[in-house]
Parts: C-alpha cells; sequence; structure tokens
C-alpha cells in the first residue's frame, strides 16, 4: 500500500516537473547560503566558504540529477526520451516507416480477421450466469426409436432424467424447427423452439417484458398456447411494442398468446441460429405435425428432444456423468420390457435381429457433454478451417516480422557509427536495447491500428463470402475489447521478435573498429539477414504451397459433375404445409403452383421435390430387396426423394432403362419407383431392375413399389459425397405429399426470372412464405462456399507473402550490390563478362531461394496431414501444385534480382573504385 | 586520526528521523550538520545525499516539508516527523537494535577458540 502511495506520488512528481525544478533549485540555493554562513562565521574567507560547501554538497548537478530520479519515475522520463527519438528516427525515414508499417499491417490484420472470427465461432462462452455449469445430456448408442437427431431423448425419457438425478440443479430440454409466424397478415417462417417449462429458469434467462415460461406451462398436452417473443424479433417485427402483450400471433395458422420478451442479448443455444419465438414443448402436437404423429409427450419410441442440464455447485461433469449411470440403467431395463419396445421396428425382423437390437439398446451410454459455448453446427463445420486459416495467419505474421527485423537490421547497418559514438560516450548496453525496443513497439503500434482497420474490412468481405441462405449467420466484425487486447498483445509479440535482433546487435557492437571503418563495411557482414532472408522464403513457401493446395482443391471440386443439369434452373422452397395445407388441400395448392409457374413466359418445365438435393438434406428410409440377402450389418438405408414427373426432364437426368412417372401412374393402385443406377447395380447386379419390386420400410409396413425406371446418379447430400443408392418415388401417388421445393427450367437467363417467380408463388397464396429463392448454379456453388473462402483467403496470404518476400530479397540484394561494389568493379576492371556478374548476384538469389524452399518442402507436405480433410483430390506431390511453386518461386527470383544484377553488370569499374 | 566511514544505504533515513525527533523541524543542511556532529565526525556524509533521502521519506510519508524562516534570516525548507514517522523510528529502531545485537553476539562468539 505505501509502495503504490510512493509510486503515485512519483509519477505525479514526473508530470510537474518545471515545478519541482525550481523548488530543488531554491532548497539547494538555501543550503549553501546556510553552509556559507555558518563558514564565514567559523573565519573563513567568502571565497573559501563558498568552495568548501560546494565540495561538501557533492557538486551541485549530481544532486540535482540524484534528487530528479528520486523525484520522478527514471524510466518513464527515459522511455519519453526514447519514444521521442524513436518517432524523430521513424518521422527522418519515410519510406523504410510505411514499408515496415504496411508489411505488419499485412499480418497484423490477417491475424486480427480471424481471430474474430475463430473467438465468435469457436472460443466464446454463452453469454449466461455461470455458462461452464451448462451440460448436454446425449444418448450413444441404439435407440430403438423413430428419431431425429442423433442423440436425441424420447419426452418420457427426459422427465425421469429430470426428476430422477441427484447432480444437477435443473434439467431442460428443447427441439428446434421453423415455424411460420403471422400476424395482421404478414407472415414470416422464423426459427424457433419447442422448449420444457423450466427452458428459461434452467438458463437463468429473465423477461425483458411480461413473463418467461415456468414448470408450469408444460404440464398438460395442448393446452398451453403461448409463445415468448426474442427480444430481437420483438423489436424488429413489432417495433418493440409493449401492447403485444396478451395479443394472438398466428404459429402454423394456430394461435397462441405472446406471454412476454425474452431478455435482451440471450439469442438461443446455437451459434447463427436465433430462435424468434419460444413455444411449450407441450403444443408439440399442433406444431410438429409435419413430421408425422410420434412426437408427443407420451411416445418412449421416439426421440427427438435435446437434453440440457445445469450441474448442481460443487458437482463436475465427470462426476455427474458416473452418478447417472446406476439411473440410465434402470430406465434401459424398464423400456426394454415395455410392450412398446418389442413392437417398434420393421416387420421383417427376425427374432435374432430383434433379440440383437435389444442387446445393443441394454448397451447405450449416456455422456454428460460441456455446453458452456451452446451447440453449433457451424463450429463443427468451420472448426477445422479457422484453426487452419489462423496457423496461416500466424505463419503470415512471423513472415511480416522477419520481413520488418531484415528491414531494421539493414538500417542498423546504416547508423552503426551512430549507434558506435553513442556506446563510446557512455550509453550502456541495455539502455540502446530499450530504445531499439521501444522504436520497434511504435512501429508495432503503428502496424497494428493499420491491421486493424484492414481486419474490420477483411472480416465483412469473409462473411459476405459465407453463404447464410435465409438466416444470416450474425457475427460481429466490429472490434471489441478481446480483439483489441488480441490485437495489441499480437503487435507486441511482433515487436519483441523482429526488434530484439537488431537492438541486441547494435548493443554488442565493437566500438572502436565500428567508428573507425566506414559504414557497410565487413563488419556489418550480412550473414543475419541472410539467415532472415532463408526464413522468409521458407514461411512464405509454406504459405504457397497451402494456398496452391486449396486452390487445387476447389478446382477439382469444381470439375466434378452433379450428375444433374445445372445451368437453366431456378429452385426454391415454398411452405404450404406451415399454413394449414395438408393432404387434398396441399395436392390442390401444388397443382396450381405448377401451372402457374409453367404459364410464365420462358418458363420450360416446373418440377417439385421433397429433398432439395446438393443442399444437406437427407431422407433416409430402410429397402429389403425380394432374393437379396443382406449381411448382418449390412446398411439397408437408400436416398430417398419424392417427385413429380417432370423432375427428370427438369433437372438433365437421363434414363438408363425402363421409363419415367406418367400421369396415368397415379390412378394405377400401386406403387411404381424410379432407382439409381448405384441402387440398381448393388441389388441386382446385371440383371435388369425394371419390374422389379422391393419393400419400402417406414415404422409400420408399406407398400412393395414396382421399379419402372433406372435413371443415372446424382450427387445428394452435398457435391462432395458421392452418390448413394437413390430411390424415387411419384409424388402424384401419395395422398400427404410434402414436397416443398421446386425447380424451374427456363431457356433463357435464369437469373431474370427469379422476379416473376416470385410473383406467381404469390398469386397462389399471398401467405405462403417463401425460402431461398436462387440460381441452381449458385445453389451448388454455395456447397463450395466454404472452399471457396479458404482457397481465396490462403491465395491472398500467399500473394501478400510472395510480396513481401520479393521486396526483402530485392532489398537485400541491393545492399549486397552496393556493398561489393568495389569487387565487382575490381572484377569488371579484370575482365569479367556481364554475364559473369549477373550470375554473381543470381547465384545468390538462387540459393537463398533454394535453401528456404527445399527445407519448407517436408514441412509443409507433413503438416498437410492435418489438413486432410480440408483437402478434395489433392495428393502429396501433386504435379500442379510444384509446377505453381517452382514458377511463383522463379518469378520472385527474377524480380528481386532483376534491378541489382543489372546495376552490379552495369558498374563503371573507374567510379566504383574511386568511390572509396 | 579515526577511520571515516560511509554512510550505509538505509541507515541515513533512520538518522534523519532520529534527528528531527530529537531537534524538530529542521532544514536539510542543519540535519546532515547535526548528522556528522553527532558521529563524532566519524561519517563521510556528502550533505547531497541528504536531499534524495528526505525526498524519499516525504514520498514515503513519514516526514512533511514547508518553507520558513530560519534564525538567521534566511528562506528553507523545514522538514517535519510525521505521526507515521515516529512509529517507523520505533520500529526501525528495534529492527536495527536487534541486527547489532545479532552482529555483535556474533563477532564475540567467533573471537573465542574453538
Amino acid at each position: 500500500m505505501r509502495r503504490f502511495r510512493v509510486f503515485l506520488t512519483r509519477l505525479f512528481g514526473s508530470l510537474n516537473q518545471r515545478r519541482s525544478e525550481r523548488e530543488m533549485a531554491a532548497e539547494i540555493e538555501s543550503h549553501l547560503e546556510l553552509h556559507i554562513d555558518d563558514n564565514v562565521r567559523a573565519g573563513m574567507t567568502p571565497e573559501q566558504a563558498r568552495r568548501e560547501a560546494l565540495l561538501k554538497l557533492g557538486g551541485v548537478e549530481a544532486t540535482k540529477e540524484r534528487y530528479r530520479d528520486r523525484k520522478g519515475l527514471p524510466w518513464l522520463a527515459h522511455l519519453g526520451q526514447d519514444v521521442r527519438y524513436g518517432a524523430r528516427q521513424l518521422r527522418r525515414n519515410p519510406g523504410f516507416t510505411i514499408v515496415a508499417a504496411l508489411s505488419l499491417a499485412l499480418g497484423i490484420g490477417a491475424n486480427t480477421a480471424i481471430f474474430t472470427l475463430f473467438d465468435q465461432v469457436l472460443l466464446r462462452l454463452l453469454p449466461l450466469k455461470n455458462p461452464q455449469e451448462l451440460v448436454q445430456i446425449q444418448w450413444r448408442g441404439e435407440r430403438n426409436a423413430a428419431s431425429i437427431g442423433g442423440a436425441t431423448v424420447s419426452y418420457p425419457f427426459y422427465r425421469d432424467i429430470r426428476d430422477r438425478n441427484q447432480v444437477f440443479s435443473g434439467v431442460m430440454c428443447r427441439f428446434s424447427l421453423d415455424l411460420s409466424l403471422a400476424r395482421q397478415g404478414q407472415t414470416d417462417r422464423v426459427a424457433a423452439e419447442l422448449v420444457s417449462g423450466n427452458y428459461f429458469e434452467v438458463l437463468g434467462v429473465s423477461a425483458a417484458l411480461g413473463r418467461v415460461f415456468t414448470p408450469d406451462d408444460d404440464r398438460i398436452p395442448d393446452g398451453h398456447p403461448l409463445a415468448v417473443l426474442s427480444y430481437d424479433y420483438w423489436t424488429e417485427r413489432f417495433g418493440a411494442d409493449p401492447n403485444i402483450l396478451g395479443q394472438k400471433i398466428l404459429v402454423n395458422n394456430f394461435p397462441m398468446t405472446v406471454i412476454g420478451v425474452s431478455a435482451k442479448g440471450f439469442d438461443g443455444l446455437e451459434l447463427g441460429v436465433r430462435p424468434a419465438v419460444r413455444i411449450p414443448v407441450a403444443m408439440a402436437k399442433e406444431l410438429m405435425g409435419f413430421f408425422g404423429n410420434a412426437w408427443n409427450l407420451t411416445n418412449r419410441r421416439a426421440a427427438w428432444l435435446e437434453l440440457f442440464a445445469r450441474l448442481a455447485p460443487g458437482v463436475a461433469r465427470e462426476q455427474a456423468q458416473a452418478s447417472l449411470a446406476p439411473l440410465f440403467q434402470s430406465i434401459l431395463e424398464s423400456e426394454a420390457d415395455a410392450p412398446d419396445f418389442a413392437t417398434f421396428g420393421l416387420p421383417s425382423w427376425t427374432a435374432h435381429q430383434r433379440a440383437y437390437t435389444r442387446q445393443q439398446f441394454l448397451k447405450s451410454g449416456l455422456d454428460v457433454l460441456p455446453a458452456a459455448q451452446g451447440t453449433s453446427w457451424i463450429r463443427e463445420r468451420y472448426r477445422t478451417p479457422l484453426r487452419v486459416l489462423m496457423a496461416l495467419v500466424g505463419v503470415m505474421l512471423l513472415m511480416a516480422a522477419v520481413n520488418v527485423a531484415n528491414l531494421l537490421l539493414a538500417r542498423a547497418a546504416a547508423r552503426q557509427r551512430e549507434t558506435a559514438v553513442r556506446l563510446a560516450i557512455g550509453a550502456s548496453g541495455s539502455r540502446l536495447v530499450r530504445q531499439s525496443l521501444t522504436e520497434a513497439a511504435m512501429l508495432a503500434l503503428l502496424g497494428g491500428a493499420a491491421g486493424l482497420l484492414l481486419a474490420v474490412w477483411l472480416d465483412r468481405v469473409i462473411l459476405a463470402l459465407i453463404p447464410a441462405g435465409d438466416t444470416p449467420l450474425r457475427l460481429n466484425t466490429a472490434p471489441d475489447a478481446r480483439v483489441l487486447g488480441f490485437t495489441l498483445a499480437v503487435s507486441f509479440a511482433a515487436s519483441l521478435i523482429f526488434g530484439l535482433l537488431p537492438a541486441l546487435r547494435s548493443s554488442r557492437l565493437e566500438v572502436s573498429s565500428a567508428i573507425k571503418e566506414q559504414a557497410g563495411s565487413a563488419a556489418t557482414s550480412p550473414r543475419l539477414r541472410k539467415a532472415l532472408m532463408t526464413a522468409q522464403v521458407f514461411l512464405s513457401t509454406i504459405l504457397l504451397l497451402a494456398a496452391g493446395m486449396f486452390l487445387r482443391t476447389l478446382a477439382n471440386l469444381k470439375t466434378i459433375d452433379p450428375g444433374f443439369r445445372v445451368a437453366h434452373v431456378d429452385t426454391f422452397s415454398v411452405s404450404p404445409d406451415l399454413n394449414g395445407y395438408r393432404k387434398q388441400r396441399a395436392i390442390q395448392y401444388y397443382r396450381q403452383l405448377l401451372e402457374r409457374l409453367r404459364a410464365l413466359p420462358g418458363v420450360e418445365s416446373a418440377a417439385l421435390a421433397s429433398i432439395r438435393i446438393v443442399n444437406g438434406a437427407w431422407w433416409g428410409q430402410y429397402v429389403g430387396i425380394d432374393g437379396y440377402t443382406p449381411a448382418q450389418d449390412e446398411n439397408m438405408i437408400a436416398a430417398f426423394n419424392m417427385v413429380t414427373p417432370d423432375y427428370f426432364e427438369t433437372l438433365g437426368i437421363p434414363l438408363l432403362a425402363g421409363r419415367y412417372f406418367q400421369v396415368s401412374d397415379a390412378g394405377s393402385g400401386h406403387g411404381v419407383a424410379i432407382v439409381s443406377e448405384s441402387f440398381a447395380r448393388r441389388y441386382f447386379g446385371e440383371r435388369s431392375a425394371v419390374g422389379r419390386r422391393f419393400t419400402l420400410y417406414d415404422s409400420g409396413p408399406m407398400a412393395k413399389p414396382e421399379i419402372i425406371g433406372v435413371v443415372r446418379d446424382v450427387r445428394y447430400e452435398t457435391l462432395r459425397d458421392v452418390p448413394p443408392r437413390e430411390v424415387y418415388l411419384d409424388f402424384d401417388q401419395h395422398d400427404d405429399p410434402i414436397a416443398e421445393n421446386v425447380y424451374v427450367k427456363t431457356g433463357s437467363d435464369p437469373a431474370r426470372l427469379l422476379t416473376a417467380l416470385r410473383a406467381a408463388v404469390r398469386s397462389v397464396d399471398l401467405n405462403v412464405p417463401i425460402s431461398d429463392m436462387l440460381t441452381l448454379n449458385d445453389q451448388v456453388a454455395r456447397n463450395l462456399a466454404t472452399e471457396r473462402l479458404v482457397a481465396r483467403l490462403t491465395a491472398a496470404f500467399g500473394l501478400s507473402a510472395a510480396i513481401l518476400v520479393t521486396a526483402g530479397l530485392y532489398g537485400l540484394m541491393a545492399f549486397t550490390v552496393a556493398r561489393r561494389a568495389r569487387e565487382i568493379g575490381v572484377r569488371i576492371a579484370l575482365g569479367a563478362r556481364r554475364r559473369a556478374v549477373i550470375w554473381l548476384v543470381l547465384r545468390e538469389v538462387v540459393a537463398l531461394v533454394g535453401t528456404g524452399a527445399l527445407l519448407a518442402l517436408p514441412v509443409a507436405w507433413g503438416l498437410s496431414r492435418y489438413v486432410q480433410s480440408q483437402l478434395y483430390g489433392v495428393a502429396g506431390g501433386d504435379p500442379a501444385i510444384a509446377g505453381g511453386l517452382l514458377l511463383a518461386l522463379i518469378a520472385i527470383a527474377a524480380v528481386a534480382a532483376f534491378i541489382p544484377a543489372r546495376r552490379a553488370a552495369t558498374l563503371d569499374p573507374t567510379l566504383a573504385l574511386r568511390c572509396e | 586520526m579515526a577511520e571515516k566511514i560511509d554512510v550505509w544505504q538505509g541507515t541515513l533515513a533512520l538518522m534523519v528521523l532520529k534527528t528531527l525527533e530529537t531537534l524538530g523541524p529542521l532544514h536539510g543542511y542543519g540535519i546532515a550538520r547535526r548528522i556528522e556532529q553527532t558521529s563524532g565526525d566519524l561519517l563521510q556524509l556528502n550533505y547531497g545525499t541528504i536531499y534524495p533521502a528526505l525526498l524519499k521519506l516525504e514520498q514515503e510519508g513519514y516526514v512533511s516539508s514547508d518553507w520558513r524562516t530560519s534564525e538567521n534570516n534566511r528562506r528553507a525548507k523545514y522538514y517535519a516527523l510525521t505521526r507515521t514517522g515516529r512509529k517507523q523510528i520505533q520500529k526501525e529502531a528495534r529492527q536495527w537494535a536487534q541486527t547489532s545485537a545479532i552482529m555483535a553476539r556474533f563477532l564475540e562468539s567467533a573471537k573465542e577458540p574453538v
């Protein structure tokens, strides 16, 4: 405490210098007068008296200096001097300052930009109270249940865990879905959540207006038609109108009462998904009709809810998982003995298979996973790309730092005599190091500030490149305290890297020889600079190789033939079911829609499909083939799509055998289906598939459709995945079709048609929401968005690295030629050919670039193993990448060496020899 | 003639405080003079060193200062003990006594034959 007080006084003292200077002078003056008075009284002459007093004091200036050091904070004063000196140096040499600052701005800017995304996507915790207490509970293993989501559970199971555990302070469940939300004639399709009554209580989220749900709000099935709006939706859609409380809104055409608005700043548990409204899970039956009838509060054989819990104080996650095990086991056993367990599943299952399933079911486990960050597919998808980018920008920053270190070394060489003089007149080595570091830090701050601006711009560009569909990924690009802190830390770390080397070097200078010798003579051997240059080539080669690999990946992906026509097709989704169109009314709606679309000028055909291909959607079902015996663990799930007869023509999918669907199939009374060539080959081999039948299993028995045609394979879930075995069902045969995806083929520019399409859909029913309307070309391109983003960014990083390294090489070679001017002059005077002189320069460049690149190759290929999942069709030693790299390196060497080599070759020997 | 000893770091502060306790408010010159006299002219003291020491004590809050007129009509900066300064004297004097007692005992025992 006393120390702090002293520090403050001294800090204040160093600010208030002029006054303390005066007071100190007065005090010493008065001291001398008192002493002289005494001396005179003792019998000295005035001169004697004065001399004796001064002697006894120990020198006026020395006393003042000691006093000053004590009065203020000497290091602060020195820092001030260093900053002023540094600023003077930077101003005196604007070319150097600009190049160095720009080089740092590139490195720091790229780091800040990627960190901003890295932080928000991968590092942030949920903005809740004690988020680290939050966990997700996931089922691991066989559930013997109809399911939505891979690790979800049934509602009765949720209740068991909630009521019988001893390790959580609360357990809640949620289901995430899209809903249609209407009020006063305006319909939106919004992200929504079905939640248990204690959802807000467990998360610790309060109401901004009205109230949030309580456990009492999900007791009676279908009995709680209530809604809590999110703060953002309330302000955006309802203009923050407080009168919304108690009003009714239509949710999927079902009236629900708004009881409150959740707290500001709470978006939800899923990054990038921001539910506009939350409804009690008790209302599932009304809102889940789309998914079928299995999803209710009593069915144990329907797994659909995500479970989240808050750990009780003092309970560790592992402890909670261990303590849940006996409870889970008892639930498993009672479920396995219940009657619904045995009747669930495919009717064709043998007793043996059922026993196997039961055995697998009883082996299931329950995982308690950290959920402080919530849950997110975005995080999963971008985790590796972001890590790769973060590593690459790290390399780039290192490179920028080395580049600046080299520039500083060059300047230190030029300032060598000045440094030597300062050492000679008594500057301490440590003081010189401190001064150099101060200057480096100033340079870093300059670069950091410019980098921050660059980062904000870069983040905007990056986010614009991430496809978002109708729900944009809202990340914040404005730098906040964390990002500023990161930038500052990175800047200072960089300044240490590039500042320390030249600083230490200059402090160890041989004073006498440095003063005697000419600047730029042998004492400043550029060996260190060459080593740094090699390091730069090394780092830039890694960046260039990374760019090559990701560009090649993108190029490879672009050559993938999706198997369907991409050009001249528009696509969009409608959701009539969200507005209550089912069965006959839905059929009617779709028929009308297709008629309107086909009537538009320029439209050649229009078709419907239940699955939007190459858009991440998947509909899988079990199939059984007569005469085909699957292996015990063979996956008999095929990919499905339900389409109208025009689908194949609209998307240009060629028929290989049999025929397409016909209108007459609709009334034929028995099911028909078309299969893909993979399906036909797998189950029927060389024999013809046409005319054969297969069994289609759902939770109950289904028809046995006849195969009437075989079509070519098309990519299904994504562009990357190989085409699955696919089955096409006939839309016209279904009595409750859900086919929300529309494809329209046109002879002209598909982008121009979009407005007309939108109007046509509106003309059928204004209230049916339209989503994701774009050309098929754009939608396929969206598949490659991540790859394109990574490829573009790494290409930009590679290019920046190439420019940095070229500039660095040029600087070094120009310096070398200037330093060796006399030697070169002598050689020319002795009759060396121009070509030999050029080779003299070139040789060094080739050696530097060659060494750096050769060192980088094994490292880069080694590192490429870590990004294998992000690559496509890129093998080690890919000739295109190797060739590209070689060309890039030759270009770098040529550009860097051209001017210095020419200068060396055209050197006038008489001038060169005379100038010494 | 007796050897003169340089003032040790740290002891000067205690001497200054003790001087102020004995004589009351005093200027820097007077304090330096008094310390020299008290030591029986055995201490080699640069008067100039008294000022940073006084400044440090003032920063620590053990002394306070103000400008006054001296008995022979000179303006001078007078230093006075504060209350924490008085406490500090007791504390440091105790520590000093302990240290010197330990040293004395150590030197005594070292003299005895082993």
